[in-house]
């Protein structure tokens, strides 16, 4: 069956539709459970189900529920925490943290055990979500839905941090953008620029996209088409309230980007951070030549991107790639895997063939296991 | 092709409204209402130093440890200026290191005994170290291998009667810490301190 069949069939049938959209992910979404749940068990002498909840709350779990509970903070702290400057919780961008505190105000919950309920559940939606981005293709939206959900390195998007919502509203953003629904696309865009660093990138993607359909009438168009200024106008507008928060609180709307030196991070050539980092493997940067490997696959799927004109996804990966490289390879795994149309490229490719879709798909299960172990024991490299 | 927007004065209008909002809020990027410690540390870079607050106690005579792993730690008394402990010692960071300690004044000099590697290599052989306590010159060491030796200095009595001791570490040979490695973070270094003491002993060598 052709891709357009199966979409066709979908769409008209809607038995087909429920099983192939809704019930596998939902499926993969409570087998991703149990298999990080075994990963941890394997490193937890007594698993529970609160000690899985606090053996998956590390690194950037604990920053994300402080700004939950406690807002954003005054001044930088001036602790002997262990490294050469004090450390602030601007660097975590509010909206996810927003949800999770309204949510805690509502439940009473905490935030780790928020974050692994809300974190999945956001994860399933944007799986849902990102059927039409598929173009019809059930196997590579049903190896994404595994990646995603049951994968092995699902555990980013099963604990508080703010990777599922990033996921969720980068996939509506695009839809959106899919369906030239530029309005749609912009607050998406604008929720997205309040949720991560690189979200307001979003903005160059609705730009590509933009001249791609008006072409070369684009200069003169562009004076008709009100809805495409305002969406691209619109993109910022979540980092541009975050500043405006963070001026209110600190005095300094830039407090996000200067408190990157807390974590003694500095401009660094991206192409020499990949080879710094494929050459050497030793130093301060823990599993840097498999971080720079984890780099070079993910350009080479922005440039798979841009093989299948899919312009504004590949400018927008490609610049949020380069921007984090800037920084060096450190997180660089999670920053691949929290961009969804590389993960819809990469299942698109895995999808092509049937044995090599089925091999993927066990891959990705076996495999969630052994990530949610390396997670549980703060591998460096999953950082 | 899209069909033409309804209502297209209200988006633009909108539009409007929006960009002046983000242009305001950039403006406020432009200002920030900071004090000249964050502005030198977080925004220009013109300082390495982020002051630690810390009671700084010290007991006279313990050894304190820069390496990762058992032992007395040396956080307690530092300022600024040190890198991540690490399991081979701790970089200095920056141009200087501050490190205070506070405790009972004593009636003799003292004397600061370290133990330190250095960030040399056959272009750069030796790091120069120079010691201050209280703003009062001790002296100026010089390591000249990356593997730890130990060093000394005298403590004068006056400053050993203050009970409290503000020791600096200015490093006048400071070199980039990625010319150890690609990976390495690339912020000055001079000298890896494994350890440090203060006590009533007589200095052996210098």
């Amino acid at each position: 069956m052709t891709n357009d069949a199966a979409s066709a069939e979908i769409e008209t049938t809607p038995h087909a539709w429920a099983t192939t959209l809704l019930f596998w992910p939902i499926v993969l979404a409570l087998a991703g459970v149990l298999l990080r749940y075994l990963g941890y068990g394997l490193a937890a002498p007594h698993p529970t189900p609160m000690g899985y909840i606090a053996a998956t709350c590390v690194w950037d779990c604990t920053w994300y529920g402080d700004v939950a509970l406690h807002g954003y903070q005054a001044h930088p702290e001036t602790l002997n925490f262990g490294g050469p400057a004090g450390i602030a919780n601007w660097a975590f961008f509010p909206l996810y943290p927003l949800l999770i505190g309204v949510l805690h105000m509502t439940t009473g919950a905490t935030p780790p055990l928020l974050g692994a309920i809300v974190s999945p559940l956001l994860t399933l939606a944007a799986v849902l979500a990102s059927w039409p981005l598929f173009n019809g293709d059930r196997r590579a939206y049903l190896l994404l839905a595994a990646f995603l959900l049951a994968g092995p390195f699902s555990f980013y998007f099963s604990v508080l941090y703010s990777e599922s919502l990033f996921l969720l509203l980068t996939v509506a953003a695009f839809v959106a953008l899919q369906r030239r629904s530029y309005l749609a696309a912009g607050f998406a865009g604008a929720l997205l620029s309040a949720t991560r660093t690189v979200g307001v990138l979003f903005v160059f993607a609705m730009l590509v996209e933009a001249a791609v359909e008006l072409g070369r009438r684009a200069r003169r168009e562009i004076w008709c088409r009100p809805d495409i200024v305002l969406g691209v106008v619109l993109v910022p507008l979540g980092l541009v309230a975050f500043m405006a928060w963070l001026y209110l609180v600190t005095d300094d709307a830039l407090a996000f980007l200067h408190i990157q030196r807390g974590w003694d991070r500095v401009l660094v050539n991206p192409l020499g951070a990949i080879w710094g980092g494929l050459t050497s493997p030793v130093g301060q940067v823990r599993d840097a030549p498999f971080l720079a490997i984890a780099a070079l696959v993910g350009l080479a799927l922005c440039c798979a991107l841009a093989v299948r004109r899919e312009w504004g996804q590949a400018v927008f990966c490609t610049l949020a790639l380069l921007l984090a490289l800037t920084s060096g390879l450190e997180s660089m795994i999670r920053f691949i895997v929290a961009l969804a149309p590389l993960g819809i490229v990469l299942c698109q490719l895995l999808a092509q063939r049937r044995w090599l879709f089925w091999l993927s798909l066990v891959a990705f299960l076996a495999l969630s296991v052994e990530g949610s172990l390396l997670w549980v024991q703060q591998r460096g490299a999953l950082m | 092709m899209t069909a033409l927007p309804r209502h297209p004065r209200l988006l633009w209008a909108a539009a409007a409204v929006v960009l002046a909002i983000e242009l305001s809020v950039a403006g406020l990027a432009l200002r920030p209402n900071v004090d000249a410690l964050y502005r030198a540390y977080y925004i220009d870079h013109s300082s390495d130093c982020w002051p630690h607050e810390t009671d700084a106690h010290y007991d006279l005579g313990t050894p304190l440890t820069f390496v990762k792993g058992p032992g007395i730690g040396y956080s307690r008394n530092k300022i600024c200026g040190w890198f991540y402990t690490n399991p081979q010692g701790t970089w200095s960071y920056g141009r200087y290191s501050l490190l205070r300690f506070v405790f009972a004044p004593a009636s003799e000099p003292l004397t600061l005994r370290l133990t330190a590697g250095a960030m040399v290599d056959a272009a750069h052989p030796a790091q120069r170290v120079a010691v201050s306590a209280n703003g009062v010159p001790l002296g100026t060491l010089e390591f000249d291998s990356p593997n730890p030796s130990e060093k000394t200095l005298a403590i004068p009595a006056d400053v050993a009667a203050s009970g409290r001791l503000d020791l600096r570490f200015d490093y006048p040979d400071a070199r980039p810490g990625n010319e150890l490695g690609p990976n390495e973070d690339p912020h000055l270094r001079a000298l890896r301190m494994v350890s440090l003491s203060i006590g009533a002993s007589t200095p052996t060598s210098s």
